[in-house]
């Protein structure tokens, strides 16, 4: 895959619009922040992306089984077991299921237990490493680290930044910039439902403005 | 590793490691930490590590053998004469500053001193 | 695909099969544990009981299994790049199975019970009345069982009825042509179904070979109702599709047809991506 390139997507519920067109075009090996304050739309436009929500006007380049999802809350029935989540992963997506295994074991989170007996954290630790364990061409991720202690924030960025050197492209949709700040190759600002160009983070910093100050600026 | 959220990340990373280079702390022929090893410990994307590592490779500092792996030159003289310049540059710009703020050079060689010897 | 819908559902489709076996099979235990010492005319009441709670059983299961795959659309799979043509097909595949095996199972319980029930008692068994004893393969073979396949291709075309309901609600854009085209298919599928229905049962095309149960139960339901209402003597299911009756697989097979002619014309979803 070349690039990631998404056109006009635009939603509307009922007479309200949600999202008015949005572009994104990603080159392969980008790490692209999409910034926006909560309520403005970016995990609608996400689960256009991650193909949740088929209601919608636009374009998207890579879409289904190519595309790993990370929501803010996993769609599985709670009663299935953490074994079976990774049995659907391997079924229906190319999944590493050792690496997922592995990263498993550095969690208290057992093969056996159901999801409902997960604490939340636990609940999106298993999300991450599913989603993230998927060989797939671009990868979304819906506020990663809400929920999530110091430790397991860290094994995010840690595996993020091994992942960000392939031919792929990571989106993720936040609004806490400083543990990603350093990661992001672009950022982007999700405002009134258009999505602001494509920003290359390394120019912004070389004419002498923090990614905070750049969003700060564009959320007036 | 902390850096200034307003500067380029791999400009801040390349000065760290010319640093590390002038002071000896990488010797010559020293072997530079992998891509993704120096990416996971400063936390921040490969790609911007591969610029660091491509721009002090322009600059003679470091070369790829044909393992890819990085290694700081053998050629301590050349390292030596970047050296200067660097520093040269630096007390340039300092010079320029200290005298923006209205000092001359007797006050800012005796205010170094001071500073010098504190940090003993 | 459809394995992988199979593999990824069968756990919730075993527990209600199984669940409801386990509920018969308590219901045959209790009946039979309080006939015991009881005359042969209370024995045949208490038989009948056992026989009727296992034909509810052959209602309530299939209709639980048609709720589930009208549930099936989980956002999981259109994560996972199914489109809604191939969750409807694994859908399909499971209700089909699953029904097909939990009324084999009943069937199998309900002979086990009747060997069981009667053994040493032929006198019981010949007060029961026959017209009850619906599942059971001692008293009607076991080609029987291929009333497993029939109630599954019912609740199929049940299935395959509200996908086009659904379709013709959701598909137009203005809320007038979505009741127009809501009711012209309400007004088809009764039609058609009862066109079959007539053509199935009429005498002289009507082959021996379909004798599962009396075609009184080919869908739509309606007009089989109005012919056996007060007359529960009768043996028949309202599930049960003449699956060896000729003019009703071609009758289905047309509108399998039809079915897919129209999912092709009308489109599933707004922004379905392409098959990969």
């Amino acid at each position: 895959m070349k690039e990631y390139k998404i056109s006009g997507i635009e939603k509307r519920y009922g007479k309200k619009e949600v999202l008015c067109g949005a572009d994104l075009c990603a080159e392969a090996g980008s790490f692209v922040g999409i910034l926006g304050l909560n309520g403005t739309g970016k995990t609608t436009l996400l689960n256009i992306l991650g193909n949740v929500d088929r209601n919608f006007t636009g374009e998207i380049s890579v879409r289904g089984k190519d595309v790993a999802y990370m929501r803010t809350r996993m769609a599985f029935p709670e009663w299935r077991k953490v074994k079976e989540l990774l049995d659907f992963y391997g079924r229906f997506y190319k999944f590493d299921r050792k690496k997922a295994e592995r990263m498993l074991e550095n969690t208290s989170i057992r093969k056996n237990a159901r999801l409902r007996a997960l604490s939340a954290g636990m609940q999106r630790q298993i999300n991450f490493i599913c989603n993230f364990c998927v060989d797939s061409q671009v990868l979304l991720l819906d506020e990663p680290l809400t929920n999530l202690d110091l430790v397991f924030r860290g094994v995010i960025v840690d595996s993020l930044i091994e992942r960000a050197m392939e031919e792929r492209v990571i989106v993720v949709a936040t609004h806490e910039i400083k543990e990603f700040e350093n990661l992001f190759t672009h950022v982007t600002v999700l405002k009134d439902g258009l999505l602001g160009p494509l920003t290359d983070v390394e120019e912004l910093r070389g004419r002498g403005m923090s990614v905070e100050e750049f969003y700060g600026g564009s959320l007036q | 590793m902390n850096f200034k959220s307003n500067e380029t990340i791999y400009s801040q990373i390349t000065e760290y490691i010319k640093k590390q280079i002038f002071s000896g702390s990488y010797g010559c022929g020293t072997r530079l930490p992998a891509i993704r090893d120096l990416a996971v410990k400063c936390r921040v994307n490969p790609n911007t590590i591969v610029r660091v590592y491509a721009e002090l490779s322009e600059e003679k500092l470091i070369y790829t053998d044909s393992t890819n792996g990085k290694f700081v030159t053998a050629d301590a003289e050349f390292i030596a004469q970047k050296k200067r310049a660097f520093l040269e540059e630096k007390a340039a710009a300092f010079a320029g500053e200290m005298r923006e703020a209205g000092l001359d050079g007797e006050e800012v060689t005796k205010m170094l001193q001071e500073v010098f010897r504190k940090g003993q | 695909m459809m394995r992988k819908i199979f593999l990824t559902e069968w756990k919730e489709h075993a527990f209600v099969c199984a669940a409801g076996l386990i509920v018969c099979l308590i219901g045959v235990i209790g009946y039979s544990l309080a006939g015991i010492g009881a005359e042969d005319w209370y024995r045949a009441d208490l038989a009948e009981g056992v026989f009727a709670f296992l034909n509810i059983a052959s209602y309530a299961v299939p209709l639980i299994l048609l709720v589930m795959a009208i549930f099936a659309f989980r956002s999981y799979y259109r994560q996972a790049g199914l489109t809604e043509g191939k969750i409807v097909q694994g859908a399909l595949f499971n209700l089909f199975v699953w029904t097909t095996i939990f009324l084999a199972a009943l069937m199998l319980l309900a002979t086990a019970f009747d060997f069981a029930y009667f053994a040493g008692a032929e006198a019981v068994r010949g007060q029961t009345v026959p017209q009850c004893m619906l599942l059971s393969l001692r008293e009607h073979g076991v080609y029987r069982l291929l009333f497993a396949p029939s109630v599954a291709v019912t609740m199929s075309l049940f299935y395959v009825m509200y996908d086009l309901i659904r379709l013709s609600v959701l598909r137009p854009r203005h809320v007038f042509y979505k009741i127009l085209l809501t009711v012209l298919m309400l007004g088809f599928l009764f039609l058609y179904q009862y066109m079959v229905y007539c053509a199935a049962v009429s005498p002289g095309i009507l082959l021996e070979a379909s004798w599962l149960v009396p075609p009184d139960s080919v869908l739509p339901v309606v007009p089989a109702l109005a012919e056996v209402w007060g007359d529960d003597v009768k043996n028949v299911h309202y599930f049960a599709a003449p699956i060896l009756n000729l003019i009703f697989i071609a009758g289905e097979l047309c509108f399998a047809v039809l079915y897919y002619g129209f999912v092709k014309v009308a489109g599933r979803c707004k922004n379905e991506m392409e098959e990969s």
